[in-house]
């Protein structure tokens, strides 16, 4: 390609198209007849008539071509009525002729001779009538195809004036008027292959086989898948004109040469793939889910087992034999109840089902996200915002709940180690105190332990006791340090002088009263360091 | 797709509670068309690949060849691949690139269009889009795009080959008659030493030689320090006119930069305008400098210059008067003088600058401007077309 050209409108190859699509049309209207031609003969037993699909394939043709060609005349000499009548009057004497042709010469001089007798009566037959009906219902469906294929085959002269917009045709409305109309005749058609081969009791089994249905089927959804390929590409073709863009010129064909193996492709798969299910949905399901517990239940086994072969020891300790036998874990069985009905089907059916009922449920979920995608309002309704949303602030809740429980197990675990540290710690400091010491020994030890008390507390407050001291000259140190605690401690002194050096008799009551000097002068004491100006003037006085 | 869940209902009734082979054959047969082609479409498009070869630097009026290889890269063939290139209305009159063809199992196609160069300037080619879909129309088609690429259209050079410019440069490449400034790298020729010659022009070897006092006689000359102050600020331009002013204004610039380059002088460029290529207001100048290499540097930026708004004329005037060197000549260009402007540059010739004043365009107040201009000493000129940009080359000699 050079310079981008101005796209020409599409070549006029209107007629070998136009062609192709009432071969295709009258192809699948012939599928129908077929399986139309199977049902006839369950309800009518007397039923002799051979060749009934090609009659409709003619007809229909007929009635396409028919059509065409009036539609190429000027409306003005048009008489729509008397040419559909001058149509059906060839249909029936054609089908006559060819019902009477299939019972021989004989049978055409004798069904003349018939006419004698009765003409109405003898020319439409039941037989005859029936044939007829399947025609018009033929010609008919053919009529419907007529007006949608006529608004998407391409006509160079009416795209011009729809590119000036002089004109309009909604190519996409008669596309689906045109699938519309072929699944309900392809629906009719599966309907019918049920009913004939379906086990139905007021309905003669048909001998023809089940295959030969299939196969009608498919050569009529191939046919109508070719047809709509080449009505996508008038479409596409007429939205590629009108947007000014160029078409390379061997696209058609490329266009049905790859739609045919495109379709040849997904026949190959298709008529590979399970169609049948010897074990229905519920059975599959119970033997999925069944499955699934015996996994968990094996996982359940891995997880429990130590922990009951700990426990089986400790009850071993206890020697209680019999909660031995009651804790030991078993492993589960995988017993679904599908095992009896699987056993005696071949393996392949139970694949075969296993692998329908997967394929099935697969593509009926894909076919729901695809519509839910595809509609917008479905989509925002099943977006699970407000799951999710909810999910969310749910998490959040539980996360703060778990954070405010751990900040609060911390807290209370520190203040209980805290607490334990604190009961601890004053243990260890809270010595027994001086009153309960000496409540158990002799009054002269109390006091000898009284006196000790007070020279601990001296060490504490900075005025040891050297070993040289007497307790006279210790005295006499404090005194110099604190002279405010001369009164008291020469009589506590004097007390412990008593108590240690002499053999004099110690009382209760001069322990107590040793006891009451400490105390007298700890507060003396304590005063005096409280306010040292005191002290001083004290001391200076 | 939709259009036939109708059916498919239908058919899996069938197949489910009727247990009817045929019903599931379709069924398969539908959905495995619509799921291959889905398939098929996605990864097709993913192994196409679209190269855009051409030269992405253009003079003015050039035709830009572009050549466009699509290739597909899958063992999938592509039915119809749509293409579009989307490409600046300035380059190609506003037709995009259409075109639909398929694709063979790892084929190429190749598209070839030409762009005229009717405009300087930064342009995007692309971006490219593709889509594909099945051939029954089943399927959404599939579409990707391809980003786009640059092209810079250098702007037009007006021949100044007669263009003359003052300067306080005392060594330079000029040579002048004045001999006020003396430049010793020219050495002119040797004569005999006078009383009042100084010492360092005595030249020794040749003293010795001859035996007596012999001094060097230099050349005078300038050299043209030249530095371009091109104003694109929006206010600075007759609102009426501005577009074609300020193209006149980088044809100016560009044209001053082609003729220092012929001259070998130094040139450096100040601007104000947006860089398209950052998006900003352009911060940094272009310092002086001389050769092919500078010169293409200077010319990319004025292709892609474009009016800007955020930076003052007056905070231009200033960074040039910070930056530049004594003697630097400075040829401010701009759609009109304000008084702020006029005693910037004023400041500027006291710095010792050169400053001359390039008017563009169809100022609103050029006769006002032309007094207020010769009432600062400053030389004005104006430029009211390309043709008018020559002929001013000429008046200035």
């Amino acid at each position: 390609m050079t310079e981008n050209p101005v796209p020409q409108p599409p070549a006029d190859n209107r007629q070998p198209l136009s062609l192709l699509n009432d071969l295709l049309i009258s192809g699948m209207l012939t599928c129908l007849a077929f399986i139309l031609a199977k049902l006839l003969p369950a309800l009518y037993p007397a039923w002799t008539v051979r060749g009934l699909p090609l009659m409709a394939f003619l007809v229909s043709l007929e009635g396409l071509i028919a059509h065409r060609s009036r539609a190429g005349r000027p409306k003005v000499i048009e008489t729509p009525f008397l040419s559909t009548a001058a149509e059906w009057v060839l249909i029936l004497i054609l089908t006559k002729l060819a019902i009477m042709l299939q019972g021989g010469l004989a049978g055409i001089w004798q069904e003349i001779l018939s006419w004698q007798q009765g003409f109405f009566r003898h020319f439409f037959e039941i037989q005859y009538g029936l044939v007829i009906f399947i025609l018009f219902l033929i010609w008919g469906i053919t009529r419907l195809y007529i007006e949608p294929i006529n608004q998407l085959e391409e006509d160079k002269n009416l795209m011009a004036q729809e590119k000036l917009g002089y004109a309009f045709i909604d190519r996409q409305q008669a596309r689906r008027s045109l699938i519309g109309l072929i699944f309900t005749i392809g629906s009719s058609m599966i309907g019918l292959t049920v009913l004939l081969n379906g086990e139905i009791e007021f309905m003669p089994l048909t001998e023809t086989p089940t295959r030969n249905f299939v196969s009608v089927l498919l050569i009529y959804f191939v046919l109508a898948f070719i047809f709509m390929a080449l009505n996508q590409y008038a479409i596409m073709k007429a939205r590629w004109f009108f947007n000014d863009i160029e078409v390379n010129a061997d696209l058609s064909k490329r266009w049905l040469r790859f739609t045919l193996v495109f379709i040849s492709i997904v026949i190959v798969v298709s008529v590979f793939l399970p169609t049948g299910f010897a074990i229905g949905f519920y059975p599959i399901l119970s033997a999925i889910l069944q499955g699934l517990i015996f996994i968990v239940g094996v996982l359940q086994f891995i997880v429990m087992a130590p922990i009951a072969f700990l426990l089986t020891l400790f009850s071993s300790l206890l020697s209680t034999e019999e909660s031995v036998e009651q804790i030991r874990p078993v492993m589960p069985e995988f017993n679904p109840d599908t095992t009896e009905a699987v056993a005696t089907l071949p393996l392949w059916d139970v694949v075969k089902s296993v692998l329908f009922w997967l394929v099935f449920i697969g593509v009926i979920v894909f076919a729901v996200l695809y519509y839910i995608r595809n509609r917008r309002g479905l989509k925002d309704f099943f977006r699970f915002d407000r799951l999710r949303a909810w999910l969310r602030d749910f998490w959040a809740w539980i996360k703060r709940g778990a954070k405010q429980l751990g900040a609060f197990t911390a807290e209370t675990a520190q203040k209980g180690i805290q607490g334990v540290r604190l009961i601890l710690t004053e243990r260890r400091v809270k010595l027994p105190s001086l009153a309960d010491l000496v409540k158990g020994i002799s009054p002269r030890q109390a006091v000898i332990l009284t006196y000790l008390d007070w020279v601990r507390w001296n060490k504490e407050n900075g005025l040891s006791r050297r070993e040289s001291q007497t307790p006279a000259e210790y005295a006499a140190a404090i005194r110099t340090r604190w002279p405010e605690v001369e009164a008291p401690l020469k009589a506590f002194t004097n007390a412990f002088i008593q108590a240690r050096y002499t053999r004099q008799a110690i009382e209760k009551p001069q322990v107590d009263a040793a006891q009451n000097l400490l105390k007298d002068l700890k507060a003396l004491i304590r005063q005096a360091e409280a306010n040292p100006d005191n002290l001083k003037n004290q001391a200076s006085t | 797709m939709l259009d036939y869940l109708p059916f498919l209902i239908f058919l899996m009734i069938l197949a489910v509670f009727l247990q009817a082979g045929p019903a599931l054959t379709v069924f398969y047969m539908i959905v495995g068309i619509f799921l291959l082609g889905l398939w098929w479409n996605k990864r097709a498009l993913r192994h196409v690949k679209i190269e855009r070869h051409y030269e992405d630097h253009a003079y003015l009026n050039e035709i830009v060849h572009v050549r466009l290889t699509i290739e597909n890269e899958s063992i999938l063939p592509i039915l119809w691949l749509e293409i579009h290139e989307s490409l600046p209305v300035n380059l190609r009159a506003g037709q995009n690139v259409k075109q639909v063809f398929s694709l063979g199992i790892r084929a190429s196609h190749q598209i070839d269009y030409d762009l005229r160069a009717f405009k300087r300037g930064y342009f995007e080619l692309g971006p490219t889009s593709i889509s594909t879909g099945d051939p029954l129309g089943m399927v959404k088609p599939a579409q990707q795009n391809f980003p786009s690429t640059l092209l810079t259209i250098y702007p037009q050079i007006v021949g100044l080959s007669e263009l003359g410019l003052p300067s306080r440069s005392p060594f330079g490449t000029i040579q002048r008659q004045n001999p006020i400034f003396e430049d010793p790298t020219r050495l002119m020729g040797k004569r005999a030493f006078q009383s009042g010659d100084s010492v360092r022009r005595v030249d020794w070897k040749a003293t010795a030689a001859i035996g007596d006092l012999m001094v060097k006689l230099y050349e005078a000359s300038i050299a043209l320090n030249l530095t371009v102050l091109l104003d694109l600020q929006r206010e600075s331009y007759n609102i009426q006119s501005i577009h074609d002013s300020t193209e006149l204004a980088v044809t100016a610039a560009a044209s001053l930069a082609a003729w220092a380059k012929r001259r070998q002088h130094t040139m450096g460029l100040l601007t104000n305008g947006l860089d398209p290529h950052t998006g900003l207001t352009v911060e940094k100048p272009i310092p002086p400098g001389k050769g092919a290499g500078h010169f293409i540097n200077v010319l990319e930026l004025l292709a892609r210059i474009q009016i800007g708004e955020t930076r003052s004329t007056l905070q231009l005037i200033q960074d040039a008067r910070a930056r530049l060197s004594w003697g630097t000549t400075l040829i401010y260009i701009s759609g009109g003088v304000s008084t702020g402007a006029f005693k910037q540059l004023f400041q500027a010739r006291k710095a010792g600058l050169n400053p001359v004043i390039l008017l563009v365009g169809h100022p609103t107040h050029l006769a006002e401007d032309r007094r207020v201009a010769s009432g600062y000493h400053l030389p004005l000129y104006a430029a009211g077309s390309v043709q008018a940009l020559r002929t001013m080359a000429a008046k200035v000699l």
